[in-house]
């Protein structure tokens, strides 16, 4: 499997995307950081807290875009391109190499998080920012598992849908994902039962905006308790569990 | 050894073989020949367990090792060819220094230049089908399956692939070969078999093409057929 990944990687982590989104990750932190987008009162603790928070909103769903561009239809060529039999007769079976692959898109996802937050890094170090380093870290690695997170859900979707397809559900889970909680309490508030039946089931899709919470608070050395942060466990763990089992399911299909 | 006793073989509803009885022996190099869609890859596919759904049996004598190589052979661009052989030895869980080695030995073996090795995007045709060759012998398989290998090759890629099969033979391996270049055949092939349609295929020896080259035979069991 680690050869696949490492190919894998090798693949997909190189071009103009990194670039792109570095310069994209570089606009946004700069432009946050002068204070371009903020309103507040001119509370200076305040106006500081507002531009990191902000930052941090912009940067989590600028990565799960970026994680839905570098996943979306890696699967699909990679069935198309028939790479999936001599593989097989080497001994990798379809379903490792679609776990491989899944990890695969997490790590370049997590490389190009890495990268747009890259100025929003430097401003850590070289600036004023209400946190630590320990604080930064934890915030930091939740923010890239975040990513990782999407990846790893737009490669299950490929697995059984046409790379557009799964692209568009990917974009789709992201922009309601970084607003899950507010949709949400608009549903379950709505009088009607079909409201109340579609609050509920977004509890299915991943509360990104929960998990942005989580890398606030940790950043402003905030946290205060295991709630936000068992959500965000539990849901890398099923999402872990929903890559394998999809992919012993498309195997077993496939017979490969 | 591989038996094969195929009642039925379809694709939904079109039936590729009916009552196929086929014997591959140990050490020979064989060729399936037949028309486009007379089924020759799928037959290939079966041996290699990537089409289950038939009435019937293979049998394998022992436990034979099989190698494989596509006719579009698909290699990751962006690594050289001893790259790609180390690649796939990699996923065999081979370690550094194999597959170094073996590397090594399988580029020389399928004639390509270890010193000039560029990226794979840069191969040629007839360069890629070598290296699929070669890939097909990672791990000394007993029996290897080479699918058109000489597909859309120039005459003197063509007597390459030929020399390859050649040097396959000699090391005692079983050769499967599944080609349309009816003179390729008969220059490497010792026996095999001509697939007309679904129900009709005859063996043929290499020491038949004194008294009837391939063609003619491929033409006279056609016809055969088709009375």
């Amino acid at each position: 499997m680690k050869a696949l990944i490492k190919l894998h990687v090798k693949e997909n982590a190189r071009g103009r995307s990194f670039v792109l989104f570095g310069i994209l990750g570089g606009l946004v932190s700069l432009v946050l950081l002068t204070g371009g987008l903020v309103i507040v009162d001119n509370n200076p603790t305040e106006k500081i807290i507002s531009q990191f928070g902000t930052q941090w909103k912009f940067l989590s769903i600028l990565s799960g875009l970026a994680a839905v561009a570098v996943s979306m239809g890696t699967i699909e060529r990679h069935r198309k391109e028939k790479r999936t039999e001599l593989l097989a007769l080497h001994g990798l079976g379809l379903d490792r190499q679609l776990f491989s692959l899944a990890i695969g898109n997490a790590i370049v996802s997590i490389m190009l998080s890495a990268i747009l937050a890259l100025v929003l890094v430097f401003i850590v170090i070289f600036g004023q920012a209400p946190t630590s380093l320990l604080g930064f870290a934890a915030a930091f690695a939740s923010y890239l598992l975040t990513a990782g997170i999407v990846a790893l859900i737009v490669s299950v979707l490929n697995m059984f849908l046409p790379g557009v397809v799964a692209a568009v559900l990917g974009v789709f889970l992201v922009m309601i994902g970084s607003f899950h909680q507010i949709i949400q309490g608009m549903f379950l508030n709505n009088s009607q039962p079909a409201g109340r039946i579609l609050g509920k089931a977004m509890n299915l899709l991943p509360p990104l905006d929960v998990f942005n919470r989580l890398t606030r608070c940790l950043f402003f050395l905030e946290f205060n308790g295991g709630r936000d942060l068992t959500v965000f466990l539990i849901f890398i763990w099923l999402t872990m569990t929903a890559v394998y089992l999809a992919g012993k399911g498309v195997s077993r299909r496939e017979k490969i | 050894m591989i038996r094969i006793k195929i009642l039925s073989k379809r694709f939904g509803n079109k039936e590729i073989f009916r009552n196929l009885n086929l014997e591959f022996e140990a050490g020979k190099v064989f060729a399936l020949i037949g028309p486009n869609g007379a089924g020759k890859t799928t037959l290939m596919r079966m041996v290699l367990g990537w089409e289950g759904d038939y009435e019937g049996e293979i049998i394998f004598n022992g436990d034979l090792r099989l190698g494989y190589s596509p006719e579009t052979p698909y290699f990751p661009e962006i690594l050289t060819g001893r790259q790609v052989l180390s690649y796939f030895m990699e996923v065999r869980g081979m370690g550094r220094d194999a597959r170094e080695r073996e590397s090594l030995r399988l580029m020389d073996a399928a004639g390509l230049d270890v010193q000039k090795d560029p990226l794979v995007k840069h191969y040629s045709k007839g360069m890629r089908q070598r290296l699929g060759v070669a890939q097909a012998l990672i791990g000394e398989p007993d029996v290897v399956l080479l699918d058109e290998p000489s597909a859309g090759l120039d005459f003197f890629g063509q007597q390459e692939i030929q020399g390859l099969i050649g040097k396959l033979k000699d090391r005692g391996k079983t050769v499967i070969l599944n080609s349309h270049l009816l003179y390729d055949v008969e220059k490497v092939a010792d026996c095999g078999y001509l697939f007309i349609n679904a129900h009709t295929f005859r063996h043929f020896d290499k020491r038949e093409f004194v008294k009837e080259s391939l063609a003619e035979m491929f033409i006279n069991t056609a016809k055969g057929a088709n009375a």
